[in-house]
């Protein structure tokens, strides 16, 4: 088995920190502004994560130390040399993006190495409109790349499956979404507002339920791309492709595919989500965390079984 | 070198379509005068010879291990065991296979490696180990699973497999393992002559016993430089019947996930979160945030 955990996890990563993004950006763009602190959170909450992702990925090369022969050239066919650029420049691009809101919030009248430096960075602040939409067309590649990186492959369960990026897409802004709805409904979004300084208002209980709301869509769409992905691999003319359908359906994997992604990771959040919108009741913070912790587990789960289930039949 | 000016948009269409698309990777088929081999499941012995020409030119260690029931040391290939002959067992017989790196013209490895390390070389398929990054991504995107990234030894953690005796053809020699075959059931020569010479013992067989015999490797993947005539259906013989090229739909890949996006940017972030005329309102009168 060549790809393990740190893999699984990495496409976890990425897939979150795009997808949290793609989420705070778009509900912030549609709205007319209304949600700028969560453009900022996913960017607080997504580099880090896809950098930690790419050290995994790192760490799991044969040849650690030549890990920057990856940009010594651009091959469009290869989705690990596209999704290393994507990676890079979205990183790039967020920790740009940082670094000026952070210009924007520092007090003009200190003194020191980084009120020189946000005195330098100051005048740049208007090209952060500019720099939110490439990170959001970068932010649609990395969650995309996460699945073409497998489905270009001659893996029995990964290869060729058009219905691979599109579930994880939808997995992505799933776990995006949900990250989003922890930091919102926690103490983790005040203290990253005082952290980094204070934008917008702070979101309300109706602007949580909707996210959650969101959330529970972008499930339902997931839900139907699984659906598409089985019946791709069951009626595909490769016969090892049902028979790793099997592996994850009925297989060693099949405790794990069905408690930890569509139990946990679906059913669970989606029920807690009707429940709330039966009841005509905005979600409780407690409902809204659960749910997402749900939908995060299963996130990272579903990386892990499609990973590993993809090694398991040669 | 004379150049016409078809001649010439053909070299640059090439030219720039591999440097989008990676180097070397749209070939257009099989080069008829190159050299190829042929492995022959009626002439093989099962003495193995290839193998331990192989490990011995190329100086790759045993790899101790349990037979599991069958006569087969080492039992697969490995980063450390470039090529292998295997006993198949049938209900009704057995026959033998030989694996090894099949030396694609749509090379699946080359494709996907993101830095580059493999290259055709001429019709040979090589990894430049220096620079390779043991990525794994070729393992992944071989349908004949041959690359390898378990090497303890030289160049830990970088990807293996069958040279095709690189080194032995740039002095004038054949591969080590034809060259010890005792039974002429590995032959190497110009693929034209080759594929022509083993379609008549395809012929000979299908008449005479094997009526499913088969050349693999004429046709699948642009054409493979090491080709094996093959007793039953490929899948019977532990081949894939339709080898995929890794980066085929690639294309179709990125728009099924970017379609996606643009699915869910619609429903539900445009429903849930589309300013509504009366924010609008709001907004003109100077109530943003």
């Amino acid at each position: 088995m060549v790809w393990k955990w740190e893999v699984a996890v990495y496409l976890w990563l990425a897939g979150l920190g795009g997808g949290a993004y793609f989420a705070a950006f778009l509900a912030d763009r549609l709205s007319g502004g209304k949600y700028q602190e969560w453009v900022r959170f996913s960017t607080y909450l997504g580099i880090p994560a896809a950098l930690l992702g790419s050290l995994l990925l790192v760490i799991d090369l044969g040849q650690e130390l030549r890990a920057w022969h990856l940009f010594t050239g651009f091959k469009l066919l290869s989705p690990m040399s596209m999704g290393s650029w994507i990676l890079l420049l979205w990183s790039i691009t967020g920790i740009a993006m940082i670094a000026l809101w952070f210009s924007e919030a520092f007090p003009l009248e200190e003194e020191g190495f980084f009120a020189g430096l946000a005195s330098l960075l100051r005048p740049l602040v208007p090209l952060v409109n500019i720099l939110g939409w490439v990170a959001f067309v970068l932010a649609v590649l990395l969650i995309a790349y996460t699945g073409v990186l497998l489905s270009a492959t001659n893996q029995a369960l990964w290869g060729g499956v058009l219905f691979l990026p599109a579930l994880f897409v939808a997995s992505a802004i799933s776990t995006g979404l949900a990250a989003l709805l922890i930091t919102t409904s926690t103490r983790i979004g005040p203290f990253l507002r005082s952290l980094f300084g204070e934008v917008g208002q702070i979101a309300t209980a109706e602007a949580v339920t909707k996210l959650g709301k969101a959330d529970g869509v972008v499930m339902a769409i997931e839900l139907a791309a699984l659906g598409g992905y089985f019946v791709w691999l069951g009626t595909s003319p490769n016969p090892d492709a049902t028979l790793a359908a099997r592996l994850l359906i009925s297989g060693s994997l099949s405790p794990f595919f069905w408690a930890g992604v569509i139990l946990t990771g679906l059913l669970v959040p989606l029920a807690l989500e009707f429940m709330a919108l039966r009841d005509e009741r905005t979600a409780t913070p407690l409902t809204a965390v659960l749910s997402a912790i749900c939908a995060l587990f299963g996130g990272l789960i579903l990386r892990v079984v499609v990973v590993f289930g993809g090694q398991m039949i040669l | 070198m004379d150049i016409d000016r078809r001649g010439f948009l053909k070299f640059s269409t090439a030219a720039v379509g591999g440097m989008l698309l990676g180097r070397g990777s749209q070939r257009p088929g099989a080069d008829s005068r190159a050299m190829a081999t042929v492995y022959d499941f009626f002439k093989c012995i099962g003495c193995r010879s290839c193998q331990v020409a192989c490990k011995r030119w190329h100086k790759l260690p045993a790899e101790p291990g349990e037979p599991k029931g069958l006569y087969d040391q080492p039992l697969g290939l490995s980063a450390t065991t470039w090529t292998v002959i295997e006993l198949k067992k049938k209900e009704d017989g057995w026959f033998f296979t030989n694996r090894h790196c099949m030396h694609c013209t749509q090379a699946s490895c080359e494709a996907v490696c993101p830095t580059g390390a493999i290259s055709h070389q001429g019709e040979i398929v090589a990894i430049d180990q220096k620079w390779c990054i043991g990525c794994g991504y070729c393992v992944a995107a071989c349908p004949f699973d041959v690359a390898h990234t378990d090497s303890p030894v030289e160049e830990k953690g970088t990807s293996r497999k069958c040279t095709f005796c690189l080194d032995r053809q740039a002095m004038g020699l054949i591969p080590a393992c034809v060259e010890a075959c005792p039974v002429e059931a590995l032959v190497f020569g110009e693929r034209e002559g080759l594929v022509a010479a083993a379609k008549q013992s395809v012929e000979f067989l299908r008449a005479n016993g094997y009526p499913k015999a088969n050349l693999y490797g004429e046709k699948e993947l642009g054409g493979l430089y090491r080709m094996s005539i093959l007793p039953f259906e490929p899948s019977v013989c532990g081949y894939p019947d339709l080898p995929r090229f890794a980066v085929a739909n690639v294309l179709g890949q990125w728009l099924s996930g970017i379609v996606t996006a643009g699915v869910i940017a619609l429903l539900p972030f445009w429903l849930l979160f589309r300013r509504r005329e009366g924010m609008k309102k709001e907004l003109s009168q100077g109530g943003e945030g």
